[in-house]
């Protein structure tokens, strides 16, 4: 049988294709548009679609402070819930503080559909519910949502008091129903929706499908209000002298640092709170109170640097909450390098040595 | 000087018993530690077993303003504190409703300047200078003029210990009052409570790609294996002074 005469239909696998509306890749027969690259569909720039084009009818207002510029988990988290609870004619509106700097494009990644940023003045709470009021005037949003943690919280409190706002505080699920929180020793409690929400953490998820429009109202600055309570300036104890669990900046030893006294004094040169593994714990290299991890204690440094521990899900719990982790380890694959932002492939003893030596030549210890 | 300490019971986090909450009883010891005059009061329906914690550990006479359960402790408590020049409470009573609104309220209600997360308080001058504690370790000090309400954090200082001679020795006064009725709130048992999630409107597949490549941001951890200690260290140092996480 001659098989070259008969027309056999076959499909060159690496014929040019469209993405299809399920999302799949479809060969259009006889057509030859489409994309060749498989490569650049699975890491392309995501492309986020808008939330919500308006017009809005109704909005939701979210306070939050920024650290260093960024905003940590829990005022993303907050904006986040205001974005899901907005709805179609609901409009996300954002008083940031310390945030002056943030490109738009960072906003509209948040989900803010508006953001009012303001320069954080430290501590100024009549100053802030001054301006705080004043935008409630203007922008009646129905709901404020605060995140439940150190400025956001008292200004939450604040506005919920000097206003006299329904408010509910330590919010662990936004239903259908209502409000739940946290009650001590007796499980949850079912409240009604207030005007002032203060969310604990976990209320929603902070990874959105969709982002916001990003505008920006104009800068306002802080009404002159003369405060009652004077700021005579902060200070940050140096972290070594403070408890594991309150640290900005911790350093780590694991099975990987031999040398304790050599990681003690890199401690102290960098001016940083000593964590450790359970294993050099056990070892007795390091008292039980320094273990970091899930029978240790769980952390929320910003900066973690984690120097020869490989990196078991036990430990990974205790720094869930960590900004950024520096990681120091020989072995590549260690689940730590995963977890880490930043990671260094080397021998921690001579690292340790390198590392002290820098710090101290940069801070003019030597 | 007289001082007032607001106290309430809390519920102990194991047994599940009244005992003595950790930023009422700091607030206890900052308040003996400042003065001999202090007073503490409670306002509220806990019986006497309740607040027999506090006598062990250190109050002398408990002040209590009995309210039936549910009804409203701060017109009652304001007006018996209004002649007080300081007012200390803690942060947050470990019982009850735990939300940490009431200083807050009490400021308001009294017209006076809030301290809020006390961790100490010292008189110099005319005012009165408050340390206060911030999260991850950072101490701003605030000064104010009396009157004030100070909440103190519950790292502030440990009272004394739990002493029987104490307990003996401790008197509760009751009186009765009576406050606004609040609305009844439905308990529940405690369970995993449920996040807020977005609805996603893209495919399958898309999700599946979005598993492969990771989180946003996640995977884009940077790996350095090349160069020496000397190097590497300097990345390190970089890395940390690009995001403004050291100070030098």
């Amino acid at each position: 049988m001659d098989f070259s005469t008969q027309a056999i239909p076959r499909i060159d696998p690496r014929r040019p294709w469209v993405l299809g509306p399920s999302g799949l890749k479809r060969i259009v027969l006889g057509d030859d548009s489409g994309s060749r690259d498989a490569a650049l569909l699975a890491h392309g720039p995501a492309h986020k679609p808008l939330r919500s084009s308006g017009p809005f009818s109704q909005r939701l207002l979210v306070v939050a402070h920024a650290e260093r510029g960024q905003l940590d988990d829990a005022a993303r988290e907050a904006i986040a819930a205001a974005a899901i609870l907005a709805g179609k004619d609901g409009e996300v509106l954002a008083l940031l503080y310390g945030m002056q700097d943030a490109a738009p494009e960072a906003l509209a990644e948040l989900a803010v559909d508006r953001a009012l940023t303001v320069a954080d003045p430290g501590y100024a709470p009549e100053q802030k519910l001054a301006l705080l009021q004043q935008l409630l005037q203007q922008e009646s949003p129905h709901t404020v949502l605060f995140a439940d943690r150190s400025e956001d919280a008292d200004l939450g409190r604040r506005l919920a008091c000097r206003a006299r706002l329904s408010v509910v505080t330590d919010v662990v699920e936004i239903a259908a129903d209502g409000v739940r929180r946290r009650q001590p020793g007796a499980g949850f409690s079912l409240r009604e929706r207030a005007q002032v929400l203060l969310l604990a953490r976990g209320v929603a998820e902070a990874k959105l499908p969709f982002v916001g429009k990003g505008e920006r109202l104009q800068t306002a600055a802080l009404p002159a209000i003369s405060e009652q309570v004077q700021d005579l300036g902060s200070a940050a104890s140096p972290a070594s002298q403070l408890a594991l669990e309150e640290a900005d900046l911790i350093v780590s030893a694991g099975n990987g640092v031999s040398n304790v006294p050599g990681f003690l004094a890199l401690a102290e040169a960098l001016g940083a709170a000593v964590g450790a593994s359970r294993v050099a714990v056990d070892d007795g290299r390091f008292s039980r109170d320094k273990q970091v991890g899930a029978t240790g204690k769980t952390v929320q440094a910003s900066a973690y640097i984690a120097l020869g521990i490989s990196g078991a899900v036990q430990h990974l719990q205790g720094i869930k909450s960590c900004r950024h982790v520096i990681a120091v380890n020989l072995d590549a694959a260690a689940p730590m390098i995963k977890r880490a932002d930043l990671s260094i492939i080397d021998d921690c003893q001579s690292f340790i040595s390198a590392f002290e030596a820098l710090v101290r030549r940069e801070r003019n210890l030597v | 000087m007289k001082i007032a300490v607001l106290i309430a019971p809390a519920v102990h986090p194991v047994s599940g018993r009244p005992c003595a909450g950790e930023a009422d009883l700091a607030a206890l010891a900052l308040a003996q530690r400042l003065s001999s005059q202090v007073d503490v009061w409670y306002a509220g329906a806990a019986d006497d077993a309740a607040l027999a914690d506090y006598l062990a550990r250190g109050a002398t006479h408990i002040h209590t303003l009995a309210l039936a359960a549910g009804r409203e402790v701060l017109s009652p408590l304001a007006e018996a504190l209004q002649d007080y020049a300081l007012v200390l409470c803690g942060a947050r009573a470990g019982g009850g409703d735990g939300s940490g609104l009431l200083p807050y309220q009490l400021a308001e209600q009294l017209g006076r300047a809030l301290l809020p997360d006390v961790l100490d308080l010292s008189k110099s001058d005319q005012q009165w200078q408050a340390l206060q504690a911030l999260p991850k370790g950072v101490r701003r000090t605030l000064a104010a003029k009396l009157p004030l309400v100070a909440s103190v954090h519950a790292r502030a200082a440990s009272a004394v210990g739990w002493s029987y001679a104490r307990l003996q020795q401790g008197k509760i006064q009751r009186k009765a009052a009576t406050g606004a009725a609040l609305p009844q709130v439905v308990l529940e048992p405690a369970r995993r409570a449920r996040a807020l999630v977005a609805a996603s409107k893209v495919s399958g597949h898309a999700r599946m790609q979005g598993a492969i490549a990771g989180g946003e941001g996640k995977s884009a951890g940077i790996v350095v294996k090349q160069g020496d200690s000397v190097e590497k260290a300097q990345v390190v140092l970089d890395y940390l002074r690009q995001h403004q996480l050291v100070d030098f």
